[in-house]
């Protein structure tokens, strides 16, 4: 009877939006649900108060759909027919978005209560591993084997692709010398660490291969996947393997948290201030799809069970994104998954925008695939829920296509005179700036906590260059797409402009023309300004957005491996010979320390002890530390940690990375809602300030050029190991670059 | 003379030209033209004059002398010049303000103000006795004439509902071939007078048309003329006692013969046959009569509009004008367009800022830039107008040329030659799709379309009920019923007249005196007329509704609303010489209307006022008050509403919120929290299912 009625009702409000009232009717209705949304704001976003939310905001939403259809799409001339179409295009997608991500997000969900646990099930931990440093790769095993687990249930298997009988033998002499160099290298860490060590004859099939190849070695009941920069808190498997006394149960899925910056936050330096990047879809989303029963798998951070991996051949790799592949099809056999809204890893984010596009580009071919070749609303076996979850996640990533217009948009008409847009000033009133705003206070509304305002449409707008051609050939042919590793554990010891940067200095060029073009419209076409005024604004904001891009695209260095973490001022002794005075920690990582409350001067290079108590294991610790900076203002110095055995450590990674409370407080943190305008206020602030920067940089490689000096700009990166990067020039090494055109300019020629 | 707006000669040269109508049945035999005028004191007199022409020829000529400003000046025009027809009278200025020096074209002293009130014309005409053949029915019901008076005869007043038919069919032949002009009828009884051929005692100054049936007219005819009375027979007469008056005689063996004579000669206003007399056998009417109105979603050449190519030329010359007729009931949605697209021409020469103004109904609504100095032709040049811009019923598209030359300048050749814009009959006009909803009672629809009564252009929805038999109730149904064709432009043959209740399902016109019988037929309407009699005041009769908060947010413009709050004083008292014109829904049937002309006195005096071209259009309301001298009505919005039409259910309700936002806005929120519950409740049960142990949360 309920459905019923929803139904009906559905079919009212539905019929209600394609009503074509007058436009002082839309502008009344308009402007009261603006005003109902804000209130609404202000209640807690739970329960009814959400739905109401979401059915009011949808059904102005619903309007403007119903409008922009039936009365704006004029012909005019081909061009702008054409141009008008595919604005037109983009804002369906837009809104279908919307939609799915309003039932998506419709009810989020948290499993606070742990299910108890008689008898714990074997698991074998697999880290996959391909050109890692191995420096992060014994990170990891070492904070593997240190996991809270009865000790003969847990079996830890380091999965190397890169080192694979197939590189070893590789054509390539040098490659194949860095394969075997690493072969042994990791073999040996593996047996002292206790570590099952495994590798393969091909790379066939990727990382779904690795790890396929892996399960034929593995008999544990459960399998918990953790890349090998992903580090586990010691309490990993005691959160997650309790939810498996559900025997319907595949999938616990925890988010992937990160200790380091995206290469945009650290460039804009806006790490530590606003929600990561991937906290919408971690903190968020993931949280809505687990109440339709379609949290998937995200290749990391999460424990799966055998038996079901077992039921569909284990870890799908037709796409390249075998994670969501693996779920999808483990759902539509009627399986369950659970998403444990709890940091338990600490990963790291790839250093450069490059690094990142190229990640990004992954999952966007991988999703796509994923659309193309297991279609989720075709797919037998699916909820109707589940269908619609999977579908927005893999409908999310066209996003490229339609950012593209967005940014192109009112260049057409600016530059070109193409009408993309065929409405007046009044109804531009009625319906465009209620959506708009509709669409802002939504986005504040499902994710202020977690995503500031415009920060989606930033993002978007910077990878859509680079995703766009990747989604279209993907839709071309969607079996080409091929597994590409994404960079880790880069170190760039100099600033430099990113090689990316190239599109976007056409594009501001081009939106700037727009200005120049929106001015003499203005004066030439006075019929045409109610136009010319959405255009104009409209590239206001595209010239915002690529403004703080250029700003993202200068690259800050980057020079240490292991990321300093905050301790929370953890007291401590620090003891050089008979002396001992105390110190509190300020932050930590494994390769050294920043300590507090140092007055008295010390010697660099100095070695000493470091003596706390334990917060993971407990008991105490003594870490031997050699001085390496020290400030007396600040009363502060740095050490560096000596660790004299494994154990130490083990002790030493786990005082790190062990405690996931640190990472919820950390997460917590980041997670506030400071509003629309102070969230843009900030961001443009970051973002034109490292734009200066970055033509700063650019006019002193102008400057250069003039003076015939042009050397190669590349940025300097280390790693422990040769990695597979992308080829060609990485970047330009302006610092360095700048010192070196100084010093020749100086030196007279001859 | 009179004319209703100021005559002004503005400029170097400046013409201004004026419409003479001079009847067919007048021969003009002298003729004087007054002119009150003043012209500006800085003309010099020797090169500034203000000339008068009667078409095209010079009849007299004054020079402006600026020591004598004010002018009061009588030319006797030749009596030859003024042929009947229309006749062009034309006053051309040329003004100067230098001899010998260049000076510039549009200087604000170049004026000349002609008083239209006090200017006159005065002739002196004598009647010329009709042709005595019924081609010449349109000259006998002549529209040049300035008031047609026509005397209707029946052997016998006490009429049936045919005879009422057929007088009303009669003063309809007779309206529609008056168009415009004004005119009134008496009716009187048939008396006989000896006279040759035909006995009968006829007005000296009116023509008249004796209507009955062959037996009832014997006593007036001779048995020749009788004798040729074999079916329904039109026969067209001179007044044996003025021979320039003329006599139609409408008469047949049979009442429904009558009735088809009086139909055909309704509609015979084309010129044949050359015959005295005429005898019909047979009358067909299509029973689907073709409209002139725009149907929903066709595309019209303005040729189909009755519009043919038009050039224009000059700086400002006269507009190019057509007609387009929307139904008074069409109702679309806010956005629907009736798009133009012109096929036009402008000649080379022309300045950027030469445009053609278009104007709906007088109204500026786009302007057309002629911006290539090389002359241009342009095909399907869009441009789209919103349908609701349209008034019901007639609407006057124009448009406006103001050309201006590409070389001017003081002393410098104006080519006014070169200045040529064409519009062209292929151009076409689309029609949106539109529905047949309105909201009545409205009399402004009634004087714009007639609406709802034209709904049916052969009046077969029409009923007309008398309040009682006299002939001043029996002239007003007649003249109402006639106004009603000339807004049809075609006879209403299917009127139902009814002296019973007006019950049958018709939309109703009620005309009478007796005001007690109304009220008891209608005790519930808004104004009693019974005793002691409630009348309604209004408190506030236009007030403009404060600008809501709202619509300034949304930058939408304010709406002046007619928010009439009547208040209803009973009282002792009467109507006096007052008429009143009441409009309000049919008690018993639903949807349909009632229009009641009532007066206690002077009723038909006050509806052939009402049917002037000047009072008419002035209906609006449901109420209107007004008296036989008066040139306003007074009007009030007193009654419930209702909505008429057989629109889809949404344009119901788009018609309805746009008449009440509120209720828009409750009801889409309501719905919208409506479904919010209902979803939520699915939530609830689908999350108890399927995830007992979970808790809701916010991120």
């Amino acid at each position: 009877m309920v459905l019923i009625l929803t139904l009906v009702a559905g079919g009212i409000v539905f019929f209600l939006s394609a009503l074509a009232v007058d436009l002082h009717d839309q502008g009344l209705l308009a402007l009261m649900v603006l005003i109902l949304l804000w209130k609404l704001d202000r209640l807690p976003r739970l329960g009814l108060g959400r739905i109401a939310f979401l059915t009011v905001a949808g059904f102005l939403l619903l309007r403007y759909l119903f409008w922009r259809t039936f009365t704006t799409l004029g012909f005019d001339d081909s061009l702008s027919f054409l141009a008008s179409l595919l604005l037109y295009g983009a804002e369906c997608y837009g809104l279908s978005m919307w939609f799915l991500s309003a039932v998506t997000n419709a009810c989020p969900i948290r499993h606070s209560r742990r299910p108890q646990v008689s008898i714990w099930p074997s698991v074998d931990v697999f880290v996959p591993t391909y050109d890692e440093p191995v420096e992060i790769i014994k990170l990891t095993l070492t904070a593997v084997k240190a996991l809270d687990y009865p000790p003969h249930l847990l079996k830890v298997y380091l999965l190397d692709d890169g080192a694979t009988l197939a590189k070893r033998c590789a054509p390539n002499l040098a490659a194949a010398r860095v394969a075997l160099e690493r072969y042994t290298t990791l073999k040996a860490l593996c047996r002292k660490l206790g570590v099952t060590y495994l590798t393969r004859p091909d790379n066939a099939l990727a990382k779904a291969g690795n790890l396929n190849a892996a399960l034929q070695h593995a008999h544990g009941e459960l399998i918990a996947v953790l890349d090998c920069d992903h580090v586990p808190a010691v309490d990993f498997l005691k959160q997650t393997v309790p939810h498996f006394a559900d025997p319907k149960v595949f999938l616990v899925q925890t988010p992937h948290f990160f200790v380091t910056p995206d290469p945009i936050e650290k460039n804009l330096r806006l790490f530590d201030r606003m929600p990561a990047e991937n906290a919408m879809f971690y903190q968020a989303v993931q949280l809505g799809m687990d109440f339709w029963n379609a949290s998937f798998f995200c290749g990391s951070a999460a424990v799966l069970r055998r038996k079901a991996l077992d039921e569909v051949g284990g870890f799908s790799g037709q796409t390249v994104t075998e994670d969501a592949e693996t779920s999808l099809k483990l759902h539509a056999k009627g399986w369950r998954s659970v998403y444990l809204n709890q940091p338990l890893v600490a990963g790291l984010q790839p250093e450069t925008f490059a690094s990142l596009v190229r990640q990004r580009m992954r999952w966007a071919q991988g999703m796509v695939q994923l659309f193309l070749l297991h279609n989720p609303l075709r797919l037998k076996g699916l909820a109707f829920g589940q269908r619609l979850v999977y579908f927005n996640c893999a409908w999310f990533w066209f996003f490229p296509l339609a950012r593209v217009v967005f940014l192109l948009a009112p260049l057409a008409y600016l530059l070109f005179g193409l009408k993309i847009y065929d409405a007046n000033l009044k109804e531009i009133a009625a319906y465009t700036l209620p959506y708009l705003a509709t669409l802002l206070l939504s986005a504040e509304y499902l994710f202020g906590r977690v995503r500031w305002a415009l920060i989606s449409e930033f993002y978007e707008s910077m990878l859509s260059l680079f995703s766009f051609k990747a989604v279209v050939s993907t839709l071309k042919n969607p079996k080409t797409p091929r597994f590409t590793v994404t960079p880790k554990g880069e170190r760039l010891d100099n600033d430099f402009i990113s090689p990316l940067a190239t599109p976007f200095y056409a594009l501001l060029f081009l939106t700037s023309l727009g200005f120049i073009f929106a001015l003499w419209r203005w004066q030439m076409l006075p019929q045409e300004r109610s136009m010319i005024l959405l255009t104009g604004i409209w590239n206001l904001v595209n010239f915002l957005i690529l403004i703080a891009s250029l700003g993202a695209l200068y690259e800050q260095r980057q020079r240490r491996l292991y990321p300093r973490l905050p301790v929370a001022n953890l007291p401590a002794r620090l003891e050089f010979g008979q002396q001992s005075f105390p110190v509190r920690l300020r932050d930590v990582s494994v390769g050294g320390s920043n300590l507090m409350d140092v007055s008295m001067p010390l010697a660099l290079e100095e070695q000493g002890y470091l003596s706390l108590e334990h917060p993971v294991l407990r008991c105490p610790l003594s870490l031997r530390v050699k001085i390496v900076d020290q400030s007396l203002k600040n009363k502060s110095v740095s050490v560096c940690f000596l660790p004299a055995s494994l154990e130490e450590y083990r002790a030493l990674v786990l005082l790190v990375y062990g405690d996931s409370q640190r990472w919820q407080m950390m997460l917590t943190k980041r997670q506030r809602d400071i509003g629309i305008v102070h969230a843009l206020r900030i961001l443009l602030a970051c973002g034109f300030r490292q734009a200066a920067e970055h033509f700063v940089a650019l006019w002193k490689f102008v400057l250069w050029r003039k003076e015939n000096y042009v050397p190669v700009f590349k940025p300097r990166t280390r790693s422990s190991l040769e990695h597979d990067r992308p080829s060609g020039r990485i970047g330009l090494a302006f610092g360095e670059a700048y010192e070196c055109a100084r010093a020749h300019s100086i030196t007279p020629p001859g | 003379m009179s004319a209703p707006e100021p005559i002004r000669l503005r400029h170097q040269a400046d013409e201004y030209t004026l419409s003479l109508p001079i009847p067919d049945r007048w021969q003009v035999k002298s003729a004087r033209l007054t002119l009150d005028f003043v012209h500006s004191n800085a003309l010099i007199a020797k090169r500034s004059q203000l000339r008068v022409q009667i078409n095209g020829l010079t009849v007299g000529q004054w020079r402006l002398d600026p020591n004598s400003p004010k002018r009061l000046e009588t030319i006797a025009i030749p009596s030859e010049f003024l042929v009947p027809g229309y006749n062009e009278l034309r006053f051309s200025a040329a003004q100067h303000y230098t001899e010998d020096r260049c000076e510039a074209n549009t200087s604000p002293e170049l004026w000349t103000e002609i008083n239209p009130t006090t200017s006159f014309l005065k002739l002196e005409y004598a009647m010329v006795p009709p042709l005595l053949s019924l081609t010449q029915l349109n000259q006998v019901f002549d529209k040049k004439l300035p008031q047609a008076e026509i005397a209707l005869l029946f052997p016998n007043l006490d009429l049936s509902e045919q005879e009422l038919a057929i007088g009303s069919l009669i003063a309809q032949g007779i309206g529609l071939r008056l168009e415009y002009a004004p005119f009134r009828f008496n009716l009187a009884q048939a008396k006989s007078q000896p006279a040759e051929r035909i006995h009968l005692a006829l007005p000296q100054d009116q023509d008249a048309v004796l209507i009955g049936t062959r037996a009832h007219l014997a006593p007036f005819l001779d048995p020749q003329l009788i004798s040729h009375i074999a079916g329904p027979y039109l026969g067209l007469f001179t007044n044996p006692q003025a021979p320039a008056q003329a006599l139609i005689i409408v008469s047949g063996t049979t009442t429904e013969e009558v009735h088809q004579a009086a139909l055909a000669f309704a509609l015979m206003r084309f010129p044949v046959p050359d015959a005295q007399e005429t005898v019909i056998s047979k009358l067909n009417i299509d029973p689907e009569p073709g409209s002139s109105a725009l149907q929903p979603n066709r595309t019209y050449t303005l040729a189909q509009l009755g519009f043919t190519t038009a050039s224009r030329q000059g700086l400002v010359p006269p507009p190019i004008e057509f007609e387009v007729y929307l139904p008074a009931d069409a109702f679309a949605p806010e956005e629907a367009e009736v798009v133009f697209e012109l096929h036009l021409a402008y000649n080379a020469g022309l300045r950027q800022d030469s445009l053609l103004e278009m104007r709906i109904n007088g109204i500026f609504e786009r302007a057309l830039q002629l911006p290539e100095v090389g002359g241009a032709h342009y095909r399907n040049y869009r441009i789209s107008i919103p349908l609701r811009t349209f008034r019901p019923g007639r609407n006057r598209v124009s448009f406006h040329p103001l050309l201006v030359p590409q070389i001017s300048g003081e002393c410098i050749f104006f080519n006014t030659e070169s200045l040529k814009v064409t519009i062209y009959e292929d151009s076409q006009v689309t029609v949106p799709p539109f529905s047949h909803y309105v909201e009545l009672p409205d009399l402004s629809l009634l004087a714009r379309a007639g609406f709802p009564y034209l709904a049916s252009s052969d009046g077969s929805g029409i009923g007309v009920h008398l309040l009682d038999r006299k002939p001043e109730t029996i002239l007003s149904s007649w003249q109402l019923i006639a106004q009603l064709a000339r807004l049809n432009q075609a006879p209403l043959s299917k009127i139902t007249f009814s002296l019973a209740e007006p019950n049958a399902p018709l939309d109703w016109i009620v005309v009478g005196q007796d005001l007690q019988k109304f009220a008891a037929l209608f005790p519930n309407t808004s104004v009693h007329l019974d005793r002691p009699k409630i009348f309604s005041y209004p408190t506030s009769l236009t007030p403009v509704a404060p600008q809501a908060w709202w619509r300034a947010v949304l930058f939408l413009p304010e709406l002046a609303e007619l928010k009439p709050r009547p208040v209803h004083i009973a009282q002792t008292g009467s109507l006096g010489r007052f008429a009143i014109g009441l409009s309000f829904k049919h008690p018993i049937l639903p949807d349909k209307l009632i229009t009641a002309f009532l007066a206690e006195t002077e009723l038909y005096p006050a509806i052939a006022q009402l049917t002037r071209p000047e009072l008419w259009p002035q209906m609006q309301g449901d109420l209107l008050f007004w008296r036989k001298e008066d040139n306003s009505v007074l009007w009030q919005r007193t009654t419930e509403r209702f909505y008429r039409g057989s629109a889809q259910p949404s344009l119901r309700l788009i018609f309805h919120f746009a008449r009440h936002p509120w209720q828009w806005l409750g009801v889409a929120l309501a719905v919208c929290l409506l479904l919010a519950w209902l979803l939520h409740r699915q939530l609830k049960r689908y999350k108890q299912r399927h995830h007992p142990d979970a808790e809701e949360t916010a991120p």
